[in-house]
């Protein structure tokens, strides 16, 4: 028997051969272009993927896990000699407790379809990367994603209880588990979280779940200044106060929203920048707190700031928010054209600093860049308009995300906050380490992935 | 074709790989994951044919199962940042299919002309005549009224075509082969497809069509009706991508209406109405006719509250294909206490009928599913206002037509 043949029978049949059903999985949202994988591979629990781990490691084919395809580092492309594990029919959620407090899911399952379940009981799972209608729980705990509620909750690392996960030679194992503290050993689970399918293919987590806030209420204020604007967050923290949502959007990117979904602001006079804190409190105490959030934030000197009370605006605001990404796509005006996405943190009481720095940077480029992000955790997003093919373009975006990322690190903070490594930030990656004095961490991981999966067949060239 | 071409060029270059609409698209789950079975997979592999047929191509891989399977739902469309839309790249592709610019499956397609061939020769994709006008026997109208009360015969042909897709779900491909043989051979074998309406589902339907009437009557609109010639409007030849036959059938429909001195069209579900008022225009040129929604003429005076909760499935035509038409669940909630599902809006699902002649097993698993959603509401009763949605979610969930749920609402 042959090796497809063989991996076909691991799977029950559930396999793609033909050119045309292997297309679309050759890359992801990143702007890598990706090969043709040799197979995709559909499978429907744990024994069919340790069966396909144990042909592909005696093999030596290289394989790939995919979630959603939505990563935007090409942690999920397909490079030669591949074969794609596509994970979306493990999308079974087994088991929700909210005594105590967590929920047993299948890999693919989406996050979006998660959290709706979880809102019927009054919970939720908070991490929610602004892919979450399509981002897995598989691929989120992969890359350690973040998203809109990290100021508050943390990224996904902060909500993994434990894993089922199949080893590069078909060993299934289990970490962590149901209890909120453990105290037995390595954390197995937390290097899990973010190996972007390096070390082995998540087939279960037990996720930790939290109450749906009360009440969430919402202040919105314009600045001229984005050194003024970056004080708001770290100041709003300092006073004990921590907001459940911290949002920042520079002019390019107001523009695109009005242009784009019709939304504007009086109050904001042509303002360059904006930003949006949430507060989540009880019914009781919410107006105390937006109060004291607007007097706090009156203090850094914006142009204008004020609570928002109306639903419909509330609303209106988060849908741009949210279309953000789309209304900045709709000002691509070549053919080809990309938005390639920065991502960086620095400690929110830097990014004052750290604004003025990258808005200097982005200017001296030239390119058509929106700058935005989860401000409230320090994570600052750079759109760069450009077309992928051009070797040319790229070689200077390139150039921008080096700077960028030395921003990050001089500031105290990273090169990669929430969108992980893939095969865009290796060189960045080793560049943190080597700002930190610590290329030692690249061994010991690199050690560590020798450790897991000694024929390198699990996602071959991401990340290290 | 060149103009296809270069939208299908300028659609496919837009999308940036996200997988948004992966997510959301019905056909994907049903069809065990396969992404070229979703919209993202129909975006990606038309990107690749709008470059390969752009420098003369012709493709031979079939790729035409992925294109003829979409649902032209736009549930993709909603959740797409670069606001392209996978069901516009797949009416293009089956165009291009049509055009023999790539290959296509041998049993798909004698379905396909099946259905274009009979429509031609019958005005009706089932050979319906008699049956068309059967609920009207002992009603009244007015036959000198320029309004047409035009079914369009999508109420009475749903009880034949629920059976011959369970015909092919049971027997598989070799049925729908020998009966698409069959049908463009022979044409006498449409005697066939009459024989499939079940009576009590015949009936059911018949009573919809009355129920309308009789809101419409109720309300004093003064109609007139083409009875046994009633044409169907062609929906199956334009969704199929048959462009020419389109443009010929559309024109013929519309001159025998303009003979018959009808100056308004008054349309019953949300597949006509869209292909009357949106289709229509763009292949008819002197096309000048009123195209209105039956809810439009209804004197909402007639109807009055009634007790219990009502979940509504709303139809894709509805939600997202008729600009902002919002009339029936303006309706349906001042009657009563209406509980949403959860994909609603814009976001609706659709019910998998589309797919249900072509692939049934897509469309049966689609059906299951948002039927799963709707009773999870736990309603007294699911409403919703299209004959395709009626009969395929009815297979899975007791669902009652608005119109029937408003004539109980007149008399309460
Ligand atoms: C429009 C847009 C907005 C985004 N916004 C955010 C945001 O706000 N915050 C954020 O953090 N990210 C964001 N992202 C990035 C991306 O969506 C996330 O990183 C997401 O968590 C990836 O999930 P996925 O299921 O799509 O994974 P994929 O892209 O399929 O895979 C990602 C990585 O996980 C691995 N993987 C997938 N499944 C498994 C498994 N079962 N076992 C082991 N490894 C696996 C893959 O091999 C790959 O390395 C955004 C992306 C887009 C396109
Ligand atoms: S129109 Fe509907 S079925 Fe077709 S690709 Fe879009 S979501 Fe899928
Ligand atoms: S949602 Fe739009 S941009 Fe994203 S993959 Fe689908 S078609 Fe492409």
């Amino acid at each position: 028997m042959g090796v497809i043949d063989e991996l076909k029978h691991a799977v029950k049949g559930h396999i793609l051969t033909k050119e045309e059903e292997l297309l679309p999985y050759k890359t992801d949202a990143s702007y890598f272009s990706g090969s043709k994988p040799m197979a995709v591979l559909l499978p429907s629990d744990v024994s069919e993927v340790s069966n396909i781990l144990k042909i592909c490691n005696r093999e030596g084919i290289n394989v790939i896990s995919r979630g959603g395809g939505t990563s935007l580092t090409g942690s999920a492309t397909v490079l030669t000699n591949s074969i794609v594990l596509a994970m979306t029919r493990m999308n079974r959620i087994i088991h929700i407790s909210s005594e105590d407090r967590y929920a047993i899911v299948e890999p693919g399952v989406r996050i979006d379809d998660l959290n709706y379940e979880l809102s019927e009981i009054g919970f939720m799972y908070p991490p929610d990367p602004g892919s979450s209608i399509a981002a897995t729980v598989g691929g989120s705990i992969s890359t350690n994603a973040g998203g809109l509620r990290g100021v508050m909750y943390g990224s996904t690392k902060e909500w993994v209880l434990g894993l089922q996960v199949v080893l590069s030679d078909g060993t299934v194992i289990e970490t962590g588990g149901r209890v909120l503290k453990r105290s037995a050993g390595y954390d197995l689970t937390a290097l899990f979280v973010g190996s972007e399918g390096t070390l082995g293919i998540i087939t279960l987590a037990t996720l930790k779940i939290t109450p749906l806030p009360e009440r969430i209420g919402r202040v919105i204020a314009f600045y001229d200044s984005i050194e003024r604007a970056g004080a708001a967050t770290a100041i709003i923290k300092k006073s004990g106060l921590t907001p459940i949502t911290a949002e920042f959007m520079d002019k390019v990117s107001l523009d695109s929203i009005s242009k784009n979904m019709g939304l504007s602001f009086s109050d904001s006079g042509n303002s360059d920048y904006m930003l949006i804190v949430d507060i989540a409190s009880t019914d009781e105490s919410l107006n105390r707190h937006l109060e004291k959030a607007l007097s706090l934030i009156k203090g850094t000197g914006p142009r204008s700031v004020r609570i928002i009370y109306d639903e419909t605006e509330i609303r209106n605001i988060t849908n741009s928010r949210k279309g953000l990404y789309s209304s900045i796509l709709s000002e691509r005006d070549r053919e080809g054209q990309y938005a390639v996405m920065g991502d960086i943190v620095v400690p929110p009481s830097t990014l004052s600093n750290a604004l003025l720095d990258i808005r200097n940077l982005v200017g001296k480029y030239g390119f058509k860049v929106a700058l935005f992000g989860h401000i409230g955790d320090g994570n600052i997003h750079a759109n760069i308009i450009v077309n992928p093919s051009d070797a040319k373009e790229m070689e200077r975006v390139s150039a921008l995300m080096n700077e960028l990322g030395r921003i990050a690190l001089i500031n105290g903070g990273s090169v990669s906050a929430e969108h992980g490594i893939g095969l865009e930030k290796k060189r960045l990656l080793r560049m943190e380490m080597e700002y930190k004095e610590s290329s030692r961490n690249i061994e010991l991981m690199t050690s560590i992935k020798a450790v897991f999966d000694k024929k390198g067949i699990l996602n071959r060239g991401k990340l290290l | 074709m060149m103009e296809e071409i270069k939208r299908l060029t300028e659609v496919a270059d837009k999308c940036i790989n996200c997988g948004f609409c992966e997510s959301v698209c019905p056909t994907y789950a049903p069809a065990e994951f396969i992404s070229s079975f979703s919209a993202r997979g129909r975006m990606l592999i038309g990107k690749e044919l709008s470059k390969e047929i752009a420098v003369g191509k012709r493709i031979s891989k079939d790729v035409s199962d992925y294109y003829y399977s979409c649902l032209g739902c736009n549930a993709c469309l909603q959740v797409c940042p670069a606001k392209i839309n996978a069901g516009e790249v797949s009416d293009l592709v089956r165009k291009l299919v049509v055009e023999g610019k790539t290959s296509e499956s041998k049993q798909r397609k004698m379905i396909a002309e099946m259905i274009v061939h009979t429509t031609m020769k019958y005005n009706n994709p089932l050979g319906l005549k008699k049956e068309l006008a059967l609920w009207a026997r002992g009603l009244s109208f007015f036959d000198d009224s320029p309004i047409l009360f035009y079914t369009g015969g999508m109420y009475q042909m749903m009880p034949y075509s629920q059976t011959l897709s369970d015909l092919q779900i049971r027997f598989g491909s070799f049925f729908s082969s020998a009966m698409a043989r069959l049908f463009n051979r022979f044409l006498f074998a449409i005697k066939v497809s009459k024989l499939l309406g079940k009576k009590s589902e015949v009936d059911k339907y018949n009573s919809t069509l009355k129920d309308i009437y009789t809101l419409l009557s109720n309300s004093g609109v003064k109609l007139s009706y083409l009875w046994e010639d009633e044409p169907y409007p062609g929906t199956f030849i334009n969704d199929l991508g048959y462009t020419q036959e389109f443009k010929s059938y559309a024109s013929r429909v519309t001159e025998l209406f303009k003979s018959k001195g009808i100056r308004e069209i008054v349309v019953v579900d949300p597949h006509t109405y869209q292909l009357m008022k949106y289709e229509y225009p763009k292949v008819v040129p002197e096309f000048d006719l009123k195209v209105t929604y039956y809810l439009d003429k209804l004197d909402r005076g007639i109807l009055k509250r009634r007790a219990g909760s009502v979940t509504y499935h709303e139809p894709c035509l509805i939600a997202r294909g008729i600009e902002n038409y919002e009339i029936p669940f303006e309706i349906l909630n001042s009657v009563a206490k209406v509980k949403l599902p959860r994909r609603n809006g814009k976001n609706t699902s659709c019910c998998g009928g589309p797919d249900g002649l072509l692939f049934p097993s897509i469309a049966k698993k689609i059906s299951e599913e948002r039927s799963r959603e709707l009773k999870r509401e736990k309603s007294d009763r699911i409403v919703s206002l299209c004959p395709i949605c009626i009969s395929h979610l009815g297979v899975n969930v007791e669902i009652t037509d608005l119109s029937t749920f408003l004539i109980e609402a007149t008399n309460h």
